[in-house]
């Protein structure tokens, strides 16, 4: 019986079934998706970095090196189960051409290497550990997509042709994020191209398990040993490669909580108005000796079923949706090792929605028990009555129109050039990287020289940095990349204090100054030989940025005494033209230029900087953001219509009497268009405020974890101001005018027929 | 049978309420042959409805979404939850509904059936756990005069099987064919009529000493 009565209540309110059911499974679908996402990611890279043996500890050095030194090193300390060096040929990007496409323009250092001994191996598509054959290359695998290039075609280094033997992975650089990308060749081919490029390496270490990969990184700093780049952790790494999916589950996961508070509310307003409308049907159980529990039950199994029905289809849905959500994953991680563990995560994922879901349902349930017989058989007031519930249709106008915003501002605001100077990049339109001369300094003299005739140039600045020993009031040592030059021209953005400008003051980068555990106002000394600090400089603490160059570990400080440092490891210029459209035709002109004069600058349009780090990721945001439209609109819907709906069925007998009285049905209904329009467009006025207002701050929690701590949003106004709130207004009004057409089906009568 | 008369707003219905154990009371007791039902718990009471208790109300209160059949069997689904007593009330249900004359009306939606007829479902439903007594709360009050007559009559056929039968009613008629009358006033007892037990040819009388008696106490 109970079967047949909540089957007959399903039928006749179709309506509310089937936005019941909706509400349940999108929200069930968008958690399984995150979960599905998320340990996707995270299993496809451990697994990765798992079968490739990626070192826990990195440091790359350009410039001699005493491979003896090393060795006596990593013997010495018993944390150390491996120790390697790789070499890696930095090539200038114009020697490489993929088919007829040149790699010129691409913005990552590309170079060559060869297969490692130990351990941080590169691996074939199927997982396996690459042989490469003389002659052969392997590209890394994110190319396979840009460039359209496919096994068997040719892969032109200098002058020579290489056969691309297939893609590999690469566990340390395979993200768009991290800056350099490997390419396999033989050793002999190896040996035969290093004329082409500068080599670089990379000193690699294996730890025993549970070593304090922090205290190895002091240790090899405080050796003195070289140190000529960035230094690179195995967290860092891990961090790199699930960034640029990674902001793309986060904001599935963001959209998928808000999408849960709006259903638990909406099924707890839809439960509450079923109450009230079964008030004398609950109050007569309640009279013929039917138990409290019973009837809880009775409404509870209702719920309970269609929680079954939204969790499979939500489960259905998570899974279609992960499909092609999934593929640059796995393309670029290759398949996660537990998809069996992954899918029942998802479910876990899915009924931990639902059980939330009934849990509001229990609760709301215990009104039935403030209910009396006698005021149920009065008809006196129920639960849930007296509430408007046109409120109610504002707080899911304002989540809606919020839900909708936050993402496309988290991509407009990635997208923005702005967007760099939260990532240590100055605010310029062009940089020039003059990094593998041989004379840096002199390269970098010539290039300033150019720009300063060059007409169409606005302004410009050079920066050079050096690696400094840093000494701490304390006694530590360590080893810091300081950047020289005028930091105010292009200034990055700062989360605290200002950019140096003047002798004396330096600025650090987020990750330094919590690791070297420095505030604004400390004192650093930068040591300019190995005789002690007398022959230091005493710098203040004058600013701290966000960064996420160089391994994050940067410092930045007006001028310094070269000293034991010696001539610079690189150096970068800003510039500005006068008229910015130009700039994409000089890039091109002068990178032709420079390519001719020196093999080792590299021109790049910030712009296309910015794509080539962030684009992915960008991609995947806009993907999230479409998706967060779609669902926005699709609950925003079901929920007026419903609301819509149950405002009738309450207001039945006015509706009734207004048309005894000689009203149409279009103008009562219009009445009630009116009634509601204000409520949608303060509701989406607050969405746009508590998008940009709370919003901004949620996304800075999930930009934060790409390095953009204090961040604000680069808003596109017409998107913000005028595309969203047309799309949440137009959404609810249609659909709320959709929903009142039950107004036609009442009739004149009713009113006065009474309710039985 | 006991008829509870007075006007509007005179305590009928609250003390049907109060008797039943619908609500609880403030003072007083209430005894049903040897139990006192004030003190009991809400859960008690509901059992003690369920089981001993019959309740016909003046609006047809069935659930809208079961058909006739299922709505009789209500109570003695929870009651009991066997097939085997399933299967019994399900027999019973139909004999009532022969009895009642509504027998071809099991599987309707309770929209499709006349008021009468679904008062008449509903006084099945009050009988099929046989209840010591079965009270009604203006059971006629929505209906037409045919549609009352086949009420009352269903009334006096379970009185007659040995169902006391306590109700609140404004018809006199149906006040008439009670063993006695009891006249509320503002709460209090103001009278009461002993009219005897009900025979088929004494119905004028019994109509004209109720409707003197009434209009001795102000009706």
């Amino acid at each position: 019986m109970e079967t047949r009565l909540v089957w007959n209540d399903w039928k006749e309110n179709r309506l509310v079934t089937v936005a019941t059911i909706c509400l349940m499974a999108v929200s069930a679908a968008l958690m399984g998706l995150s979960v599905l996402l998320s340990a996707t990611l995270l299993t496809s890279i451990d697994r990765l970095m798992e079968t490739a043996e990626t070192p826990d500890f990195l440091q790359m050095h350009s410039g001699g090196l005493d491979h003896e030194e090393l060795v006596r090193f990593a013997a010495n300390r018993p944390d150390v189960a491996q120790m390697q060096m790789a070499g890696f040929l930095n090539l200038e990007n114009g020697k490489l051409s993929l088919g007829p496409q040149t790699l010129a323009d691409n913005t990552q250092d590309n170079g060559l290497c060869v297969q490692n001994k130990a351990f941080d191996f590169l691996l074939d598509l199927e997982g396996n550990v690459i042989r490469v054959s003389p002659g052969e290359i392997y590209v890394p695998v994110c190319y396979r997509s840009e460039y359209d290039v496919s096994v068997g075609e040719a892969l032109r280094v200098g002058a020579e042709d290489l056969t691309i033997a297939g893609f590999l992975r690469d566990s340390q650089m395979n993200s768009m994020m991290a800056s350099s990308k490997r390419f396999l060749v033989h050793e002999r081919d190896y040996a035969r191209l290093k004329a082409l490029g500068k080599e670089e390496y990379l000193i690699e270490f294996r730890l025993h398990d549970g070593a304090d990969i922090n205290a190895f990184a002091t240790a090899y700093a405080d050796a003195g040993l070289p140190s000529n780049g960035p230094t690179i952790t195995r967290p860092l790494i891990r961090l790199i490669n699930a960034l640029s999916d990674g902001m793309m589950t986060l904001v599935i996961l963001l959209v998928s909580v808000v999408i849960l508070g709006i259903s638990i509310l909406c099924i707890r307003t839809i439960l509450l108005t079923s109450l009230e409308k079964d008030r004398r049907e609950i109050g007569m159980m309640k009279a013929i000796g039917i138990s409290r529990t019973d009837i809880r039950n009775l409404y509870f199994s209702k719920f309970l079923i269609l929680s079954v029905l939204g969790a499979v289809l939500g489960e259905v849905g998570a899974l279609l949706a992960s499909v092609p959500l999934c593929e640059q994953m796995k393309e670029l991680y290759g398949l996660p090792e537990h998809t069996a563990g992954i899918w029942l995560l998802s479910v876990v994922g899915i009924l931990a929605v639902e059980a939330m879901i009934l849990l509001s349902v229990r609760r709301t349930l215990r009104l039935t028990e403030r209910l009396t017989v006698v005021d149920a058989l009065r008809g006196t007031e129920g639960p849930g009555k007296g509430k408007n519930r046109y409120l109610f249709i504002m707080v899911i106008a304002a989540a809606a129109a919020g839900l909708m915003l936050v993402p496309q501002n988290v991509a407009s605001t990635l997208a923005s050039p702005h967007f760099v100077s939260y990532m240590g990049i100055g605010s310029s339109q062009i940089r020039i990287d003059i990094r593998q001369a041989e004379h840096i300094d002199e390269v970098c003299g010539a290039v300033l020289a150019e720009l300063e005739d060059d007409p169409s140039v606005e302004g410009f600045v050079a920066m050079e940095t050096r690696s400094y020993r840093v000494a701490l009031d304390d006694g530590r040592e360590y080893s810091l990349l300081i950047e020289t030059g005028d930091h105010g021209t292009y200034p990055v953005r700062y989360n605290e204090g200002s950019w140096p400008d003047e002798e004396g003051e330096i600025a650090l980068s987020l990750l330094n100054a919590s690791e070297l555990g420095l505030g604004i106002g400390d004192a650093v000394t930068v040591r300019m030989g190995h005789n002690g600090l007398e022959d230091g400089v005493r710098c203040r603490v004058c600013g701290i940025y966000s960064d996420i160059t160089n391994g994050g570990k940067t410092a930045k400080a007006c001028s310094l005494p070269s000293g034991d440092a010696g001539a610079p490891m690189w150096c970068v210029v800003y510039a500005t033209l006068q008229e910015a459209d130009d700039v994409a035709e000089w890039v091109d002109r002068y990178q032709a230029h420079v390519r001719d004069y020196d093999a080792g600058v590299r021109v790049t349009d910030i712009s296309n900087y910015v794509d080539a780090i962030y684009g992915q990721t960008i991609r995947h945001i806009r993907n999230a953001a479409v998706l967060a439209v779609g669902v926005s609109c699709l609950v925003l819907a079901t929920v007026v219509l419903l609301f819509v709906r149950l405002t009738v069925w309450q207001e039945r007998t006015s509706c009734s009497l207004l048309k005894a009285l000689g009203f149409v049905s279009t103008e009562i209904r219009l009445t009630y268009l009116k009634q509601l329009f204000p409520y949608v467009l303060g509701g989406t006025a607050a969405g746009v405020c508590l998008g940009l207002g709370p919003g901004q701050h949620l996304a800075g929690l999930l930009l934060g974890s790409l390095g953009a701590a204090g961040f604000q949003f680069v808003i596109d106004p017409v998107r913000v101001f005028l595309v969203i709130p047309v799309i949440t207004v137009v959404v609810a009004m249609l659909a709320a005018w959709v929903s009142l057409a039950e107004i036609n089906r009442i009739r004149a009568s009713e009113c006065c027929a009474g309710q039985e | 049978m006991v008829a509870v008369m007075g006007p509007s707003g005179s305590g009928k219905s609250t003390l049907l309420y109060q008797v039943s154990g619908m609500d609880q009371a403030d003072a007083g007791e209430v005894w049903l042959d040897d139990q006192e039902i004030v003190g009991l718990s809400e859960d008690d009471r509901a059992r003690l409805r369920l089981h001993q208790m019959g309740f016909v109300f003046q609006q047809m209160n069935m659930l809208s979404h079961l058909n006739i059949l299922d709505n009789i069997l209500l109570p003695s689904v929870h009651a009991d939850r066997s097939r085997a007593f399933r299967a019994e009330q399900t027999e019973k249900a139909i004999r009532m509904m022969r009895q009642f004359g509504i027998d071809g009306l099991a599987e309707r939606r309770i929209t499709d059936v006349s008021g009468g007829q679904l008062q008449r479902a509903c006084i099945c439903r009050s009988m099929m756990l046989s209840p010591r007594i079965l009270f009604a709360d203006e059971p006629t009050g929505a209906l037409n005069q045919a549609a009352s007559e086949e009420v009352l009559q269903a009334f006096l056929g379970i009185n007659l099987e040995g169902t006391t039968i306590l109700l609140v009613t404004h018809d006199s008629r149906v006040a008439a064919s009670c063993k006695r009358i009891l006249y509320l006033l503002d709460g209090e007892l103001k009278g009461e009529l002993r009219l005897g037990r009900y025979a088929a040819g004494e119905r004028s009388e019994r109509e004209r000493r109720t409707l003197a008696w009434l209009d001795e106490m102000g009706w």
